[in-house]
């Protein structure tokens, strides 16, 4: 085995689990941001995607088609329709 | 000549395994036989049915004269014996009825008194008691309002954009009640907002952190009572400003 090979095998634990942290991270905002809209009394359903914008500023496509923007301002959550 | 030496130890190894495990499950066995609870004494039927039935108590033994005892069917002819002096209801109340008969005893007897009611009533209503603890603990005191928030803000179980929501909503309830307690008005409506916000918190926390909303659960009158009291809300104001 050389030593590319090595390397890459000494890594391939690493990449996984930080893909799987990011996986986890990104369920866990997209629960986030769907109970704060749900919160609000909005539809949604289930998020399908999330797109952040800038810091606690999110666009959120949701299952019914609905999109929103959730972010936070003067310590308030924002939820706008857009 | 070594292996076949090994394999003999490996074998008195297995057996006395095996003699071990089957001696643990004839002790255990044994052990529970033991434990179990002796069956409960069922009362005599005849004494409740035919009290006239039974035989007679030794005090009776006493008098020489006493003819035979008569058979059941001469029982209720009168005679002059000794034994037909005795009141037959005395009988009747030595008979205890065991706890477990006590609910097709009661069907028969009709309702219970007003004090066995009453202690019924009582043991029934305590766990439903919002401040009681759990049954095998002892009650812990209810939280009060800046240790549950600071528990909250410290929980893992809500995201950032839902422990922000509910401060706002917190911070608006606690606006309205500052202004009640200013000028007054009806009471019941920010009652229903709190028990709503108080819902939703322990739904939102209850999946992750279930020992977290049972806390809520039992903190909910007592926090009501600190907001709905103009002096203990005024120094959890102020409390919060320092």
């Amino acid at each position: 085995m050389t030593l590319r090979q090595l390397c890459l095998v000494a890594l391939l634990p690493l990449a996984l689990g930080s893909a799987a942290r990011s996986e986890e991270t990104d369920e866990r905002v997209a629960r986030d941001l769907l109970t704060v809209i749900t919160m609000e009394g909005l539809p949604c359903g289930k998020v399908v995607s999330t797109t952040r914008r800038a810091d606690q500023d999110y666009t959120v496509e949701c299952k019914t088609g609905d999109r929103y923007r959730v972010r936070i301002i003067d310590e308030r959550v924002r939820v706008e329709r857009i | 000549m070594w292996k076949w030496e090994k394999r003999r130890r490996f074998g008195h190894a297995q057996l006395g395994a095996w003699l071990l495990v089957v001696s643990l499950v004839a002790m255990s066995s044994c052990g529970r036989r033991e434990s179990e609870p002796p069956e409960p004494e069922l009362p005599a039927v005849p004494d409740l049915s035919m009290p006239e039935a039974r035989p007679a108590p030794p005090a009776a033994d006493d008098a020489a004269p006493v003819p035979p005892i008569p058979p059941l069917a001469e029982a209720e002819r009168p005679t002059e014996s000794p034994l037909n002096t005795l009141p037959a209801p005395d009988l009747t109340p030595t008979v205890e009825p065991p706890q477990l008969g006590r609910l097709s005893l009661e069907e028969e007897i009709g309702e219970p008194d007003a004090s066995e009611a009453q202690a019924e009533k009582s043991i029934d209503a305590q766990p439903e008691s919002p401040l009681a603890g759990s049954s095998d603990t002892e009650p812990e005191p209810a939280l009060d309002l800046p240790n549950l928030t600071q528990r909250l803000r410290e929980t893992e179980a809500l995201g950032v954009f839902t422990k922000v929501a509910l401060k706002n909503q917190i911070d608006d309830l606690l606006d309205e009640l500052q202004r009640f307690h200013r000028k007054g008005g009806p009471v019941e409506r920010l009652r229903e907002r709190y028990d709503g916000l108080v819902v939703k918190i322990m739904a939102l926390v209850q999946e992750d952190e279930p020992r977290l909303a049972s806390d809520i659960a039992r903190s909910r009158e007592f926090i009501w009572a600190i907001l709905a009291d103009p002096h203990g809300f005024a120094e959890l104001a102020r409390e919060g400003t320092s």
